[in-house]
């Protein structure tokens, strides 16, 4: 009997009853339907992405690498003052805290202001003599820069100006690199830990009086300028 | 934890079950020309995925490897190595006749959607013409046009995942047991053919699949098509909606049926899907590498999964679903008296495989010593040989009558099936000439 019916059917030449008996069920049609919609939508949104990805791995395989550094800056002030007698030495300490800084800021550099007058009220008391150290300690800066400054005196009453560059490399001014990405552009300024943790100025005085006058002491301000940094690629 | 290729092993193990298949299409007493339509486009499956591994490992062993993916992607440039090339030829010209093999197959296993002379004569023709025509078109036109196959799989899942969701409807509104058998060898035939991407379902959905691309975006000199960046993504994104539809379709199944062994693989490639989206994860840097000129060296871990995963859903998943679809369902005749040897065979192997590559596997995680893992190995064979009359009869009497009854369709004459085996050895002969004629030409 089965024979028979395919016999019969394979005298038909074209038959597509298999196909409806496929699509017989509505309940399972609306079910591939929406499966099918679904799969051509996410077909389409995955299509943009992979193109999108394209676009950028392109820019940067063909040379749009090209990107432009700059840093916006801001800065951090802390003030100490003392009076150091004659001969003598202060240190002065500043502890900072990343938890001071911005987000996304870094240490840059330090500058320093040592100022004094001269305090004694003597008319023609002539200045004293001051001067100033960064004291080197574990802080992580950059101690051997050429730019530093880390020892300086005055005997004429003007203001000692000391700096310290704490991030590698770090001026302030913008830069043209290249790089891959921004990622890879920004890793060399996202370092953390520069600048973190104490610095030290030593002061020292030695004070000058006109004879037969006393002036045993000097009154010092430090001034200590936390210069802050955020690198920012712009390609 | 270095891991064996195991391109070799599926190339021996398809090539014999190749034969065995084709010579059993031939013989049993029912004649059920259907069946042995079906049983010839598996055989001849197994033969194709013979050629693909022998080309695969022989590319291995002398020159480098290459990912299946690297075929279906178009991701091969001429090497000007004859032999290299000409066997990447091979690959890609076995890739097209494997796509047309399974579309031909969506159009008759489970339900033969068309009948008549004309129908079968213009699948004949279809598969013939898709065969002679697409590999020289991809030899000359660029080796991406490759991916515009991926078509076939989008269309194929569809048909597929249709059948499925119809069958597991119909078995809950009608409680025919019939229906599920129709689910069951939709879902085993997703499987086989689109296994080893739903283990990707996760990564797709997240987009990391994408990320992923950016490594091999990096690698080219010049800017893609967008037709090919389009055609890629049809592969992953098919495979991660079949696993969903099965998933979602057994888990309903299971709360009103209970489970069955379909349900647990079907798990078990869904979890998978989570192991590998946190590779995908984890090696997201090693991808972005790649935009900086070196790639860096992915862990011999996630090699590990690689190999474990998809690795084994292309080389071993597939050959076992298809005798066990063959056996299930009775495609071809296992019943009769002179097929009863071909199926000791068959059976044996198949076990053989199994334990070699479960102690493969358990080598992989565990270094024990070859001396072990040998002697455990050859307990198996001598088990297997012992008990080798009550496994075969086991096998053979597994198929149940809805099973069997589920896979039917209408005759093809005697002289359709002779010319579809002289057509697909034609073919196979024609994949060869053509890939060395190209390579030494040097296109």
């Amino acid at each position: 009997m089965l024979e028979c019916d395919n016999l019969q059917k394979d005298s038909e030449s074209l038959n597509f009853d298999g196909l409806n008996e496929l699509f017989d069920n509505q309940i399972t049609n609306k079910i591939s339907s929406v499966i099918v919609a679904i799969l051509i939508l996410f077909l389409w949104i995955n299509t943009n992405d992979v193109l999108s990805n394209n676009e950028s791995v392109r820019k940067i395989l063909d040379g749009d690498t090209d990107w432009e550094l700059s840093f916006n800056e801001s800065t951090i002030t802390k003030t100490d003052s003392a009076i150091i007698a004659d001969g003598d030495s202060e240190i002065f300490v500043f502890d900072f805290q990343s938890s001071e800084l911005d987000e996304g800021y870094r240490v840059g550099l330090f500058r320093i202001a040592v100022s004094y007058g001269e305090t004694s009220g003597i008319p023609f008391d002539p200045a004293d003599s001051v001067h100033a150290t960064i004291i080197q300690n574990d802080l992580i800066v950059q101690w051997n820069d050429d730019n530093n400054t880390l020892s300086e005196s005055s005997n004429d009453g003007s203001q000692i100006d000391l700096n310290l560059l704490a991030y590698p490399n770090y001026d302030g001014v913008s830069l043209n690199v290249s790089g891959y990405n921004e990622i890879q552009v920004l890793s060399d300024w996202i370092l953390d830990g520069h600048g973190i943790g104490e610095i030290q100025i030593e002061v020292g005085v030695d004070t000058a009086s006109l004879p037969g006058t006393s002036d045993n002491d000097e009154e010092v301000t430090v001034t200590l300028e936390i210069v802050t940094f955020k690198a920012i690629a712009t390609n | 934890m270095a891991t064996e290729s195991l391109a070799p092993v599926a190339a021996i193990t398809n090539l014999i079950l190749g034969i065995i298949t084709i010579k059993m299409s031939n013989r049993g007493d029912t004649k059920n020309s259907h069946k042995r339509f079906s049983a010839l486009l598996i055989g001849w499956t197994f033969i194709f995925l013979s050629l693909y591994h022998t080309a695969e490992a022989l590319l291995e062993q002398y020159y480098y490897s290459i990912w299946p993916s690297s075929i279906d992607l178009g991701l091969y440039s001429y090497q000007g190595i004859v032999g290299a090339d000409t066997l990447a030829l091979i690959l890609f010209g076995c890739d097209a006749v494997l796509n047309i093999i399974m579309l031909v197959m969506a159009l008759h296993i489970p339900q033969d959607i068309g009948r008549g002379d004309l129908w079968n004569a213009s699948i004949i023709g279809l598969i013939a013409l898709y065969c002679i025509m697409i590999p020289p078109i991809i030899f000359l036109g660029g080796f991406k046009i490759a991916a515009l196959q991926l078509v076939i799989w989008i269309c194929v899942g569809i048909l597929w995942m249709h059948t499925y969701i119809r069958g597991i409807i119909l078995e809950h509104t009608t409680g025919d047991e019939k229906y599920r058998s129709i689910s069951k060898s939709s879902a085993i035939l997703m499987i086989i053919w689109l296994g080893w991407q739903m283990v990707w379902w996760l990564s797709a959905f997240t987009f990391l699949n994408n990320e992923w691309f950016v490594s091999v975006l990096a690698s080219m000199s010049e800017n893609p098509p967008t037709w090919w960046l389009v055609a890629i993504n049809f592969g992953w994104t098919i495979g991660a909606f079949l696993i969903i539809v099965l998933f979602t379709g057994e888990v309903f199944r299971s709360v009103k049926k209970g489970m069955s062994p379909v349900t647990w693989i079907v798990f078990w490639i869904f979890f998978i899907g989570f192991i590998n989206w946190i590779q995908d994860t984890l090696l997201l840097d090693a991808y972005y590498s790649c935009l900086e000129g070196t790639c860096e060296e992915s862990s011999s871990v996630f090699e590990l999964i690689n190999y474990l995963t998809s690795g084994v859903l292309i080389y071993l998943i597939k050959p076992l679903f298809l005798v066990y679809l063959m056996v299930q369902f009775k495609i071809i005749e296992t019943a009769s008296e002179e097929n009863r040897n071909l199926m000791r065979i068959m059976i044996l192997l198949i076990l053989l495989i199994i334990s070699s590559s479960i102690i493969e596997l358990i080598q992989s995680l565990i270094p024990i010593p070859q001396m072990i893992s040998g002697s455990i190995l050859a307990i198996g064979v001598v088990f297997f040989i012992g008990w080798e009359e009550k496994i075969t009869s086991k096998f053979i009497g597994t198929g149940n009558e809805t099973d069997v009854e589920s896979i039917k369709g209408d005759g093809f004459n005697e002289s359709m099936l002779k010319n579809i085996s002289i057509l697909l050895s034609f073919i196979a002969v024609y994949v060869i000439i053509i890939a060395t004629v190209f390579a030494n030409a040097g296109v």
